[in-house]
């Protein structure tokens, strides 16, 4: 596939996937929308943040202001490439693929922290603090259950991990990884429960001084990233493009929205935990889990 | 990829990237744009690894420096006034020693790249997560195996530690703020 | 069409971000405003494009008003709610009625200022630095040495050891009185460390006019039927429940909270038990709340309603009344003294309170002069539970993390219309 194609594939994936994001997360809010309305309130929050100005806080980092919803988003972007989404691409696809996303993501911190630290105010910077103490404490274990998939694919080509799923998904084989894959990467993408930065007891936290059309891009991008990992979870825990009948394309669609539903109900449903709580289960409960993942599925493997 | 005139413009853009963010480290005024113009540099490098076919090494190297400048910025910040660059510092100081220690190491690392005999290895064709494998548990295996062991019980240690019970209780009550002032009996 | 009149085509019929400014008796009228259709109530005034004033402000509110006017990005506008027009912001319009005409009011006002039927309002204040750029040297950093200088009359932050005798940074900052993770009106001088707070002082002006009286001031000088006092107690307890539910970032449950509030009969008790299970099945105590804002033991807090009741202090006035034990009324408890007892114990409480409604007949409660409020023990003379709960913040609060302070302050259900009007800090 070209380079534009991999392109176009990739903004269609993201822009509907978060699309489809703000409607779920709309009709499960308990404001009794109805779908009809839900499917078009994106476009008029959308609209509405186009019209609003952007306004501006005493001395600013205007630069990394700008630069943080971009680069949030090239980043979700940069982790769907690692993703095949309709079949083998017939060039083969990124051979590092799994090292690319895992590299993406972490800057996703670098992201978040300086949009934190732009705006030069209080809740803004505590939550890019608060993102820093999440991310090194999920860091380890995010890491290690998705290059777990890597072992018994012997390959850190995506592609290549899903084809060694065509007998059985790793969901099965490696049952703690998608699991802790999901909790982490929710908390990577700042969504509930794990939503510190931009928590309601911070008023919105990084997010308190943005308006308009940067408010606008960190949204998009935000939900760009959830779709992102949502993307790489069914790629490399539930077989991917892989399933009967159907195309492959649509299977990837399905599997990415089923992951994508589990995240906006948790969120919607769970109540936000405290910093240290959070660092507690991140060192002491996620890392050995993650530990006993990689030795479990070596022993397996060998 | 094969070189083509693509790969040594990128290698270019890539270089001359790192050299200007790298000088932007002390053009700036807070620890914070220091430390991420430093991140920003050392993604160049990278980069630079990655259109050199050494895909792996750049990303893991993009990977390693975006967590480590950010525990870099955290610690300055933490430890020096002038939190988050509310106030704008000079990011230099000890200038002369900077100057020689920085021209000598450009001198000697040049010296380096002009006299050394650098082997000449055709790249890798296939599957680097296969020669990867090859390079570890190869002639490298002994570099590797004690580094990946060390790391494994880093981490394990980690673990231990975060679970211990210590000076505030166990693991989970050690992650409740203890009161301000640290207890007499504790100062030991 | 253009591309903004396109824009504001889609844009006009959007939900209505609203920033709110909670004064004196409007504390419930803006619960129910939240299940009005097609209105978000926003944190954060940079997000909104309405700003509704509701109820009595004094004076000390006007400065803080503004400055919320001002940050509001646009286009904005202002709808100030009350028996009485104020001029604590003299722009926008002014409503007269009920939830539902004010949410017909600020959907009208938004839809015009949108499409551009009327004027986006004008800053209040003048947009200047409050003190001269005053650094020197080629970053104006101050000049000699690393750091220095006075940007914006803000001197370098101070530094205090932290609990690990390490010299940081400490950042003195001001919350409130209009920060929605804190009781309107309520404004706090925190010296911050990262994200602790390493001392704490309440702001000694108060910005809430007392509304008109409540039923429990009512009913200290007059006999009130039991049914409306429980009822009005179990709305009471049911929105505090709302807030403390949208603090922890499940607004699902924030929503049928305020929506049980508005709609709750005497007798439904299964209602709010449904709710509060939900409640635990949303994991609020083991994420948010255990062991948060347990009180000093050297402060009495007998007084205290829910919060002593949840510490095991069985203390209730209600038990005295004839009233009361005709329908068989007993104190429930709950231990642990923490955020979550608090809230459970105001659960139970609110489903209790919901239950003797449906049996109180015409019985009637009078108190001479003192009165179970939902928040504690009101007495004529004495100091109110918020007074109370006031004077003990500096201490419960110096040394937790922000996100614990926040739902330590709720917790004890702090009405800052019945502080002592302009010196909370008594």
């Amino acid at each position: 596939m070209t380079v534009l194609g991999i392109l176009v594939q990739v903004i269609l994936m993201l822009a509907g996937g978060a699309y489809a994001l703000a409607v779920a997360d709309r009709l499960l809010s308990g404001s009794g929308t109805r779908v009809r309305s839900a499917l078009t309130y994106p476009v008029k929050r959308l609209s509405f943040l186009l019209l609003q100005p952007i306004t501006t806080t005493e001395r600013p980092d205007y630069g990394a202001w700008i630069l943080a919803p971009a680069l949030l988003g090239a980043l979700a972007a940069v982790g769907a490439v690692a993703v095949p989404i309709g079949g083998p691409s017939p060039g083969g696809d990124i051979a590092t693929g799994l090292v690319l996303f895992g590299a993406a993501m972490l800057i996703v911190l670098v992201a978040v922290f300086i949009f934190g630290f732009a705006a030069n105010s209080v809740f803004p910077m505590v939550g890019g603090y608060r993102f820093a103490a999440v991310v090194l404490s999920v860091g380890i274990p995010f890491s290690l259950v998705v290059l777990t998939t890597a072992i018994p694919a012997e390959s850190l080509s995506v592609g290549v991990i899903v084809e060694a799923q065509s007998s059985l998904w790793f969901l099965v084989e490696q049952p703690l990884g998608l699991p802790i894959y999901l909790v982490t990467a929710a908390a990577i993408a700042f969504w509930g429960p794990f939503d510190l930065p931009e928590g309601a007891d911070l008023a919105g936290g990084i997010v308190v001084e943005a308006s308009g059309t940067r408010l606008a891009m960190w949204r998009i991008s935000r939900a760009a990233l959830m779709v992102t990992l949502a993307l790489m979870g069914q790629a490399v825990f539930l077989g991917g493009y892989l399933g009967p009948v159907l195309p492959g394309w649509l299977w990837t669609v399905a599997k990415t929205a089923l992951l994508l539903l589990i995240l906006a109900l948790t969120g919607r449903t769970i109540a936000r935990i405290r910093v240290q709580t959070f660092v507690w289960f991140g060192w002491v409960v996620l890392l050995p889990l993650a530990l006993v993942d990689v030795f479990l599925s070596g022993w397996i493997a060998l | 990829m094969s070189p083509g005139p693509l790969s040594y413009f990128l290698i270019a853009a890539f270089g001359i990237g790192a050299v200007v963010s790298g000088w932007l480290v002390f053009r700036v005024d807070s620890m914070l744009r220091a430390a991420y113009w430093l991140m920003v540099s050392f993604v160049a490098v990278g980069s630079m690894l990655v259109v050199l076919s050494a895909e792996f090494l750049g990303l893991i190297l993009i990977l390693m420096m975006s967590g480590e400048m950010t525990i870099m910025a955290i610690f300055m910040i933490m430890f020096m006034m002038n939190p988050a660059g509310l106030n704008p510092m000079t990011m230099v100081h000890q200038n002369r020693t900077a100057i020689m220690a920085g021209v000598g190491s450009f001198a000697l690392l040049a010296l380096v790249g002009l006299l050394a005999d650098f082997p000449v290895r055709p790249v890798v064709t296939g599957d680097p997560t296969v020669a990867l494998g090859e390079e570890l548990l190869g002639r490298s295996m002994l570099i590797f195996e004690s580094a990946g062991v060390a790391l494994l019980a880093v981490m394990i240690g980690a673990v231990a530690l975060a679970a211990k019970r210590g000076r505030f209780g166990d693991a989970y009550e050690g992650s409740e703020e203890p009161d301000l002032e640290v207890n007499a009996g504790d100062r030991a | 069409m253009g591309l903004r009149s396109g824009l504001a085509y889609m844009a006009k019929t959007s939900d209505v971000p609203v920033f709110v400014v909670v004064g004196g008796g409007y504390r419930s009228a803006v619960h129910r405003l939240r299940l009005a259709g097609g209105i978000k109530i926003v944190a954060s005034p940079r997000h909104a494009a309405v700003l509704l004033i509701a109820g009595s402000l004094t004076e000390a509110a006007t400065e803080s008003v503004q400055h919320v006017h001002d940050q509001m990005a646009g286009p904005r506008h202002t709808v100030s709610w009350g028996p009485s027009e104020h001029t604590v912001v003299p722009v926008g319009t002014h409503v007269i009625g009920d939830v539902a005409d004010v949410a017909i009011a600020i959907r009208k006002q938004f839809h015009d200022v949108v499409t551009g039927a009327i004027p986006a309002e004008p800053p209040l204040l003048d947009n200047v630095d409050a003190v001269e750029w005053r650094g020197v040297g080629p970053y104006g950093h101050g000049g000699a040495g690393m750091t220095g200088g006075t940007p914006y009359g803000r001197p370098l932050t101070l530094r205090a050891p932290s609990r690990d005798r390490l010299e940081l940074d400490q950042l003195p900052v001001v919350i409130g009185p209009w920060f929605a993770g804190f009781p309107t009106g309520l404004s706090l001088r925190i010296s911050l460390q990262g994200d602790v707070a390493q001392a704490v002082e309440v702001v000694a002006t108060n910005p809430i006019a007392a509304g008109s009286r409540s039923i429990f001031d009512q009913a200290l000088h007059e006999p009130i039927p039991i049914h409306d006092l429980e009822m009005a107690r179990a709305t009471h307890l049911l929105e505090w429940m709302a807030d403390a539910l949208a603090i922890a970032g499940v607004d699902r449950l924030a929503l049928r909270a305020d929506r049980l509030a508005s709609t709750i009969v005497p007798g439904d008790a299964g209602s709010v038990e449904r709710l509060a299970a939900a409640t635990r099945r949303s994991l609020l105590r083991p994420m948010t709340m255990r062991t948060v804002g347990v009180l000093p033991d050297d402060v009495d807090t007998s007084n205290l309603g829910p919060v002593a009741r949840a510490a095991g202090v069985p203390n209730d006035r209600r038990t005295l009344e004839q009233g009361y034990r005709d329908i068989d009324f007993r104190v429930v408890t709950r231990t642990g003294g923490d955020a979550w007892a608090r809230f459970e114990q105001r659960a139970a409480e609110a489903a209790q309170a919901v239950d003797l409604a449906g049996r109180a007949g015409d019985r009637m409660a009078f108190g001479n002069g003192e009165v179970e409020a939902p928040d504690g023990l009101r007495k004529a003379g004495s100091p109110s539970p918020a007074d109370i709960s006031i004077s003990m913040l500096d201490a419960l609060l110096t040394g937790m993390e922000w996100g614990d302070l926040v739902t330590a302050v709720q917790s004890l259900d702090i009405d800052m219309e019945d502080v002592s009007v302009g010196n909370p800090a008594v």
